[in-house]
């Protein structure tokens, strides 16, 4: 068996490594911030967005959609390039 | 004002292909556009018409590669202009002109700039634009216009300060969506070029090529586990994982200068302790741990007690498949940009657990439950790549490393340490690289759903917010069509499914 190492030597390294993280997520911080406000964003708490970007399935777009689908198959293609750009 | 040169190698191509070409310079505006066109066939100047003049322009500040046939995309001559003065190197995505009724995806959405995945296949494609300072540096005009595209990006991308993707539509191509090039002559000269001492090795069937770095020294490979001894059934046994963990690393890895530091909870079974310390032997240590659970905490103590160069962190249900896995994922530290590496992980039954990870923005197991064979959209489960972060289960980081960015983050006791974890690595100037080329088992439940703490969530997202609604290593435009696949989870259905087959950096 390896022996182990010093408490107090495990613990000085534990304190240290928190240190160093509390810095990181310090500079992480700032820099999202940084993002933020040069986008023009407001810097607010984080929540994931239960449905990035899905404007397709939202209810107001259904009759939206249901036109889409039944409109010719060549304007269709032409309308999902100009949504591509 | 930016002026651009484009430039097409005519080899092969119909004059129908070049006319296609030339009149999409002709609409990009009233500028007279110079076009520099190799093996072409004659008369050109017929072809292309009186706003193109053919031949050189030294004068240009972006030089253009164009294959026959395609369609420049006024906005990828705008993104040039605007772009930073140390931005080198551009590229953008692709849309596919293809027939009404044609399955096949409409889209190639990019990644951002991947040197590893470079090396691997050709992800970014015919269509790049490199300032005229780079291009002479790269071996010239001529040269280049003459390369094929994969050996064209590897030499531009050697020389470029920065390369910038753009997820914007650069150019339109009549070809099906066909899979990246990979040339391996190409990826062996840039090997040479970079003074990379690796092998390139071509798997013409997917096709790939695999960078395989030499292992000049055998550094001391401290494997920390967390565990509580519990048994689990596996392959129709039932067994300690731990026990099962440390001894298949012993008994099938080919790397063997490793150290076993298990951090053990109160209730671990003695019977286990006893059995680890047996197999272990000489090279193993058992660290109680009487407090509450905080995986964070548990690793970083099994760090602070060992002594090996390099720290692989090792969930006590995995096992390693592929016998050189360890010397695989040490190889890659010769680079010495390199933070973390982490391994193809499957479940018990042969499907994949994780290939990396991916923002969506929440934290997602790429191909996740697919079949062991897949490919994955443009063989991306096959190419060694960087990743934005790779699954703690089983992850190989250096203590140098570990040290710098001050291990596991403590604030995150369950989930998104790991996350948390590659993203400080990155933030200090390191990579993180998924290899397929290691495989290792994890055992996790497959129906396992990580619980969700919003207060975690604020601190992930408090951090590194901005990352997670923009994965580097992903493409915004594919955001949406993940929900469609997320939304589908617990069935069979994949990105593939989802996305086309060429997702996810394709999509229909």
């Amino acid at each position: 068996m390896i022996s182990p190492r010093d408490d107090h030597e495990v613990q000085r390294l534990l304190a240290q490594w928190k240190q160093i993280d509390d810095e990181a997520g310090r500079a992480a911080t700032a820099r999202r911030h940084r993002v933020l406000q040069a986008s023009g964003r407001p810097v607010d708490e984080y929540k994931f967005r239960e449905k990035p970007n899905d404007w397709v399935h939202r209810d107001w777009m259904r009759p939206i959609r249901f036109v889409y689908r039944n409109i010719p198959q060549g304007v269709r293609l032409q309308v999902k390039k100009r949504l591509a750009k | 004002m930016s002026s651009f040169l484009f430039v097409t190698n005519a080899a092969d191509a119909s004059p129908e292909a070049l006319a296609v070409t030339a009149k999409s310079l002709r609409r990009l505006g009233f500028t007279r556009r110079p076009w520099y066109l190799t093996n072409g066939p004659a008369p050109l100047q017929q072809l292309a018409g009186r706003r193109i003049s053919l031949g050189d322009d030294a004068s240009a500040e972006w030089v253009v590669f164009v294959a026959a046939g395609d369609v420049v995309e006024r906005d990828s001559l705008h993104i040039a202009t605007t772009i930073g003065a140390g931005v080198d190197v551009l590229y953008g995505d692709t849309r596919h002109a293809i027939k009404r009724d044609d399955p096949l995806p409409t889209f190639q959405r990019r990644p951002s700039f991947s040197p590893e995945r470079l090396r691997s296949h050709d992800y970014i494609g015919e269509f790049i634009m490199a300032r005229r300072s780079v291009v002479n540096a790269a071996g010239g005009l001529e040269l280049l216009a003459n390369a094929g595209s994969h050996d064209r990006n590897l030499r531009l991308t050697e020389k470029a300060r920065q390369v910038f993707r753009s997820p914007v539509i650069f150019n339109v191509t009549p070809n099906p969506n066909l899979l990246p090039v990979a040339d391996q002559v190409a990826v062996a000269a840039h090997l040479q070029r970079t003074g990379i001492d690796a092998t390139a090795i071509l798997d013409p069937a997917t096709p790939t090529v695999r960078v395989e770095r030499t292992l000049k020294q055998q550094p001391k490979v401290s494997v920390i586990i967390p565990t509580r001894g519990s048994s689990a059934e596996v392959r129709g046994a039932t067994f300690p994982l731990v026990v099962n963990a440390v001894r298949t690393l012993i008994e099938r890895s080919t790397y063997q200068n490793l150290e076993f530091i298990v951090v053990a909870d109160t209730p671990t079974p003695p019977e286990v302790r006893a059995e680890l310390a047996r197999i272990g032997r000489d090279r193993l240590l058992i660290v109680d741990y009487d407090k509450a659970f905080n995986f964070a905490v548990k690793n970083n103590i099994g760090v602070a007690h060992s002594t090996g160069e390099f720290i692989l962190l090792l969930n006590d249900d995995a096992e390693i498949i592929s016998p050189d896995a360890l010397a695989t994922m040490l190889a890659i530290f010769e680079d010495g940009k390199v933070g973390i590496v982490g391994p193809m992980l499957y479940f018990e039954d042969g499907t994949i657990q994780s290939a990396g990870h991916v923002f969506t923005p929440d934290p997602t197991d790429m191909y996740r439950s697919q079949p062991a064979d897949t490919r994955g959209a443009h063989n991306y489960v096959r190419v060694q790549r960087e990743a934005s972060s790779v699954i703690a289960a089983c992850l190989l980081t250096s203590r140098a490393v570990f040290d710098a960015v001050g291990g596991l983050s403590t604030q995150f006791p369950s989930n998104w340490n790991d996350i948390d974890f590659a993203l400080k690595v990155q933030q200090a100037g390191y990579t993180v690289i998924f290899t397929p080329h290691a495989k290792f088992f994890h055992f996790e439940s497959k129906t396992r759903v990580a619980l969700r703490i919003e207060t975690e969530v604020a601190k992930l997202g408090g951090r590194w917010g901005d990352i997670l609604d923009d994965d580097p290593f992903f493409n915004p435009r594919l955001q949406r069509f993940i929900n469609v696949w997320r939304s589908d989870f617990h069935t069979e259905r994949s990105y593939e499914d989802a996305l086309g087959p060429t997702a996810p950096i394709s999509s229909k």
